[in-house]
């Protein structure tokens, strides 16, 4: 594989197969708007952190004073790197006097000055409009990537041209890669879609692309990255659930390594599960709650009424809570929060509150099934037991409507809790439905929360009915 | 003095900035003479000596500071005052050494009429 040069924004390396290749061009294209400064300037600081120089050409662009004032507020922008380690010039002068051979003279000569190995030209369709004719542009591309080569620099060429896939400069430079905006309904997102890349293979297809003050985060389609192997599983003895007698149907506790989808109504003790689970974590087997409903401080109330230390947890690093707000998420932004909290600090009990939160995060239903089916191979892969809570519309009776779709790729383990009406009273019910290939008591349990925490007790007498939520006693044989 | 016979030799290669700067400062009564980068100054001071030079530090070819040492060595351009602006400057540059007077961009036009005068103004 040819040397990269990393980008350094998040998540392009992972699409690019590692980075971009030294001596090489590449067309940035995007509408105005779309990120393509910010992209390029972000390229360029991170460049200087490795020790290197930049050259960055504008043509009829945004003033560079202006132009340093918007990304002074950015976290990649080192003031002090100005202009000793990245240059700001203007090419106008040069294209006007002697065109694209002023250009190529500009580069040539400013380069072997400032000994710049990364190169930016921002305004290639200003180019493209001072020349005479299509062939007088190729020979031009072509130069360039000679001048690439010979330097040994990486060249960045932003446009925002709509010309196609066959106007010379897609054909003959190395890469090309789109940065766009794109609205559904009443939300816009940015996205990045790399069209070629010489050298190696990359990820096609579009992903979602953000701009905070950290700079741009691409999000590679979380199944086109992570989860990729296959994975048997883990030989390693049980977790305990942190509920006894939960374990004792589980004959000892969850499969190491496994997810369980914890199934019910609202207010059932679905959270309460997730607690005692994350409670037990210890400092061999670190603990992230991942809640999209109740904030951390309203976890730690919850927890300490059910007897559980959250709060000296946390403090000792035993345990993180994470809150992932609802408005504007994206599924893969979701993803690789959670997957990177779980990899900062070697998680083993994963408890995510809500995963009916993750399928309202996807723009594209039909992504939903490879997305968690890759995350639940990722969190296996890092050794992570992980329990998720989805909610049943119905609170008591009528047949549960159980349609697991998407999220049966979480769960390998399915524990139902109900309400049902018994003898004149609303009680909970717990039951077991399926545990990976492992034996386990399947017997319904009435379950209490109790300052002790969740209780699971035999019922009263032989029950059925749980499913239709009107349970009664079984008839005795013969009757 | 009156800013009318004020020569100002104004050295920018962002054409934008140059185009707004000397129309302003033409409205102003100011006659300017342009140069996109260092090297085209020294061939504009071969051809007229301005009263003051205005150049910008981050240039193609030559900078603003290589403009002022080949300036200060040459004792024909030597004694003409130079003011430097830019965005950034190296950071082991002081202006005030270098320049008879500095100004950070962006700047307001009145920033640099004022400063041009109180250069000019100098004994």
């Amino acid at each position: 594989m040819p040397k990269r040069v990393s980008t350094g924004i998040f998540g392009l390396d992972n699409i690019l197969d590692g980075g971009l290749v030294p001596g090489a061009v590449y067309i940035v294209q995007g509408t105005p708007g779309a990120g393509k400064t910010i992209l390029s300037n972000q390229f360029c600081f991170h460049r200087v952190t490795q020790g290197e120089k930049v050259l960055y050409v504008t043509l009829l662009a945004e003033s560079h004073s202006r132009l340093m004032q918007h990304l002074s507020g950015m976290s990649f922008y080192d003031e002090a790197r100005v202009p000793d380690s990245v240059f700001y010039v203007s090419g106008f002068d040069d294209l006007q006097t002697d065109g694209l051979q002023g250009i190529l003279k500009l580069l040539n000569s400013e380069t072997t000055r400032l000994q710049a190995t990364t190169i930016v030209i921002d305004g290639l369709f200003v180019l493209e409009e001072s020349v005479a004719s299509e062939r007088e542009f190729r020979q031009f591309i072509n130069y360039l990537s000679n001048l690439a080569n010979l330097l040994g620099s990486t060249i960045l060429l932003l446009t925002n041209s709509r010309r196609g896939p066959t106007s010379p400069e897609f054909t003959m430079v190395d890469g090309w890669i789109e940065i766009g905006l794109m609205t559904l309904e009443y939300r816009s997102y940015r996205y990045l879609q790399v069209h070629k890349f010489r050298g190696s293979g990359f990820v096609l297809g579009r992903h979602m692309a953000l701009i905070t003050n950290d700079g741009m985060r691409v999000l590679p389609r979380l199944e086109t990255v992570t989860g990729l192997a296959p994975n048997n599983g883990s030989d390693e003895p049980p977790l305990s659930t942190g509920v006894s007698e939960l374990d004792s149907m589980l004959h000892g506790g969850l499969p190491h390594g496994s997810s369980t989808l914890a199934l019910g109504p609202t207010g059932i003790g679905k959270t309460t599960l997730g607690l005692q689970f994350v409670g037990a974590a210890t400092a061999e087997e670190p603990g992230l709650i991942f809640s999209f409903y109740e904030t951390p401080k309203r976890i730690c109330r919850k927890a300490a009424g059910l007897g559980l230390q959250l709060e000296e947890q946390i403090a000792s690093g035993h345990v993180e809570v994470l809150w992932q707000s609802l408005t504007d998420t994206l599924l893969d932004d979701i993803g690789y929060r959670l997957l990177g909290a779980v990899r900062r600090r070697g998680v083993k009990r994963l408890f995510v509150d809500g995963i009916d939160a993750i399928e309202q995060s996807s723009i594209y239903p039909a992504r939903l099934a490879p997305f968690l089916a890759a995350l639940a191979n990722a969190l296996r892969d890092e050794g992570v037991t992980s329990m998720f809570t989805s909610e049943i519309p119905q609170l008591v009776g009528g047949e549960a409507e159980i349609a697991f779709g998407a999220v049966s790729a979480v769960a390998e383990n399915i524990m139902l809790l109900r309400y049902v009406e018994l003898e004149s009273a609303l009680r909970r019910v717990f039951s077991l439905v399926k545990v990976r290939e492992s034996d386990f008591d399947s017997s319904i349990r009435e379950l209490s929360i109790t300052p002790q925490g969740l209780k699971l007790q035999p019922l009263p007498a032989p029950m059925e009915g749980l499913l239709t939520g009107h349970m009664h006693r079984q008839k005795p044989p013969g009757t | 003095m009156s800013s009318v016979s004020r020569h100002v030799l104004l050295v920018e290669d962002e054409p934008g900035a140059m185009m707004t700067v000397s129309l302003l400062l033409e409205m102003l009564g100011y006659r300017v003479t342009q140069a996109a980068n260092g090297k085209r100054a020294i061939e504009a001071l071969q051809g007229e000596r301005p009263d003051i030079v205005v150049t910008d530090y981050m240039m193609p070819h030559m900078n603003g500071l290589e403009l002022i040492a080949a300036m200060k060595a040459e004792a024909d351009y030597a004694t003409i005052p130079v003011i430097l602006t830019s965005a950034a400057l190296p950071f082991d540059i002081d202006a005030r050494q270098v320049a008879a007077g500095f100004l950070s961009k962006p700047y307001r036009i009145d920033a640099l009429t004022g400063l041009i005068e109180s250069v000019l103004s100098k004994p």
